[in-house]
């Protein structure tokens, strides 16, 4: 397990991926929020053409890279809001627009320098130390805003009219998260390469939509995208796979683990809740039945099909001389489902529909109905 | 006290009028309706009383001759509730706690005082049991409380709200009119959007609104049949 620890490349892609991983968490569920997945995704492709640009210009990708994002970033908002184009559309016309001049440009200087297959699939194990130096830099800047501005960026993202109403400068905030939003993928283009890195920003935000709270989100999805590196990078020393596919693919396999076992919407629980559902009306019912065999004086001897020995255990009913007789506590229990039966029936005129609404209905709703029945 | 003023305010959507020529005077301590057919521009009154939309022509002003940056944190807006983003991660609590925000600004987090008014709008529309829920598991009743109590808890002079009683249940309405009966009576100004008739007699004053002001008064005044033929006849859609 430590063997690779002893090669300094190895540590090296390790870092960087992990601080990559840390700064796209704190990102990312603000993306989600703000239906804005897919930005991260084309600036990511428009990252190309500044990288080409800037190696005619002889200056450091990054700077080619920022700025060619920016302004693609700016270009789909100048789309989105002077035309009708949905964002959706827009970014995917920045999108193939500026990673197609991208290609062309390279095609144009056909150098040896620049390798297309890295700038697209990233080789994080063949990192520099300025990269290391950028990357960091980069989630100094984009942790340090996060965490400073977090109340506004969250007010931005959940209601835009509410943060121009209460005097924020709205388009100002705007820009700070497109800005953000460009730094932190380009340096995921760095370690990981325009096809991985977009996908990264997806996979670690879907967790989002898992979990209740926005500070919360960025917390898991530091856990689970530095896990995911960490395992992705081994499984690509041990068994001589990309990098960067590598470890997309453990963010995918947990974010179907995620989706399996989630406490609130998982689908485990989802089967858990539909069972307990199931028997909670069975139960119901039995209850009703009983209640009914009761009011007609029927013998305990009489009862094949219900089990009275757990109605008895619950306090629910007694026997007495071979006859069942309910509880005060079983009354009531019966009584309420029989109510609701009752008030959804008048309501609705529906005996079947009442049938089975009676199971979901609580005091609150009953007093719902209770009022609008007598106000007919 | 007059607490906001509109004078000959005129908006164009695109090349079309949506409101027209509209001047109206609201006092402190009164619950106003508006009501009138969809399209009728009255989304379109609020938002140009909040400065989201720019007016054609015209001066909204608020308390003594104010305009609305001055005076932003005494106004609160209940939207529609559903343009709000309920699948948004975030919880009952927090959502109320950003009424607070207007005092706020830049930078500053909020209080232990914020939080304790946060919380006592809570209670106040007998949400505080919901506190720690996400806001994506609310009924549609529950969602509306959570929306005024976080305009409650700015503690504002003005409330706008559009469409509070939209699918909310019978209880909820109720509990929904103590509160702006309350309001009223500490001198605050309320003005709601709504689209039905039944409920008008709670109102102060009925603003009858089509683009134009059609009548304005005591609700059993202005619901004649004169006046409501103007309202939903579609006539004045061809301007």
């Amino acid at each position: 397990m430590f063997e690779p620890l002893h090669y300094q490349f190895f540590i090296k892609a390790l870092f960087t991926s992990i601080i990559i991983a840390i700064t796209s968490s704190f990102i990312s569920p603000f993306l989600i929020s703000k239906r804005w997945s897919l930005l991260g995704d084309a600036i990511s492709h428009a990252v190309l053409p500044g990288i080409a640009i800037a190696y005619i210009l002889k200056i450091p990708f990054f700077i080619g890279a920022v700025f060619s994002a920016i302004l693609t970033a700016i270009f789909v908002g100048f789309i989105e809001s002077k035309t009708k184009i949905k964002g959706d559309t827009a970014l995917g016309i920045g999108l193939s627009g500026a990673f197609a001049l991208g290609v062309a440009i390279m095609s144009l200087i056909r150098s040896k320098d620049i390798d297309l297959y890295h700038i697209l699939f990233g080789n994080v194990l063949a990192i520099r130390n300025s990269d290391i130096i950028l990357v960091s830099l980069i989630a100094v800047i984009v942790i340090f805003s996060i965490v400073l501005f977090f109340k506004e960026f969250v007010l931005w993202t959940f209601n835009q009219t509410l943060f121009k109403l209460y005097g924020f400068p709205d388009s100002l905030f705007r820009y700070f998260m497109i800005i953000l939003v460009s730094i932190s993928v380009v340096s995921a283009v760095v370690a990981v390469g325009i096809i991985i890195s977009s996908s990264t920003f997806n996979y670690s935000i879907s967790y989002g939509y898992l979990i209740l709270k926005i500070s919360d989100i960025i917390k898991f999805g530091i856990l689970i995208s530095s896990i995911s590196v960490i395992l992705g990078l081994y499984s690509s020393y041990y068994l001589n796979v990309a990098s960067g596919p590598a470890i997309v693919v453990i963010l995918t396999l947990f974010f179907i683990l995620v989706m399996i076992i989630s406490p609130k919407e998982g689908i485990i629980i989802k089967i858990l809740r539909n069972y307990k559902r199931r028997k909670m009306i069975e139960w119901q019912d039995k209850l009703k039945l009983l209640y009914e065999l009761s009011e007609n004086g029927l013998k305990v001897s009489d009862i094949k099909n219900v089990e009275i020995s757990k109605f008895i255990k619950l306090g629910i009913v007694e026997i007495e001389e071979d006859k069942i007789k309910f509880t005060e506590k079983g009354k009531v229990l019966v009584m309420n489902i029989i109510k609701a039966h009752e008030l959804w029936e008048a309501y609705l005129r529906s005996h079947n529909v009442a049938e089975k609404l009676e199971h979901y209905t609580d005091e609150e709703i009953i007093n719902v109905l209770n009022e609008i029945i007598r106000g007919r | 006290m007059k607490s906001l003023k509109i004078a000959n305010l005129t908006v164009y959507y695109e090349l079309n009028p949506v409101l027209i020529d509209i001047n109206l005077e609201f006092e402190e301590g009164k619950i106003y309706g508006i009501i009138g057919p969809n399209g009728a521009g009255k989304s379109t009154l609020f938002k140009s009383i909040l400065g989201l939309i720019k007016a054609e022509s015209g001066e909204i002003k608020f308390f003594n001759n104010k305009l609305f940056k001055e005076v932003r944190e005494k106004i609160a807006y209940v939207p529609q509730k559903e343009i709000v983003d309920w699948d948004f991660p975030i919880t009952v609590f927090e959502v109320v706690l950003m009424g607070r925000y207007v005092h706020l600004g830049l930078l500053k987090r909020p209080s232990k005082q914020d939080k304790e008014i946060a919380i006592n709008a809570l209670k106040k529309l007998n949400i505080y049991h919901l506190r720690n829920r996400q806001i994506s598991e609310l009924s549609g009743g529950q969602q509306q409380r959570v929306l005024i109590a976080r305009a409650i808890c700015q503690n504002a002079d003005i409330y706008l709200l559009d469409e509070p009683f939209a699918n909310v249940d019978v209880l909820t309405e109720r509990n929904l009119f103590e509160i702006f009966y309350e309001l009223k009576s500490n001198n605050k100004t309320i003005i709601i959007i709504d689209h039905d008739l039944a409920r008008v007699k709670n109102y102060d004053e009925l603003i009858l609104l089509n683009r134009t002001i059609i009548a304005i008064g005591k609700p059993n005044e202005v619901l004649t049949n004169e006046n409501l033929f103007e309202l939903y006849s579609e006539k004045l859609v061809g301007i």
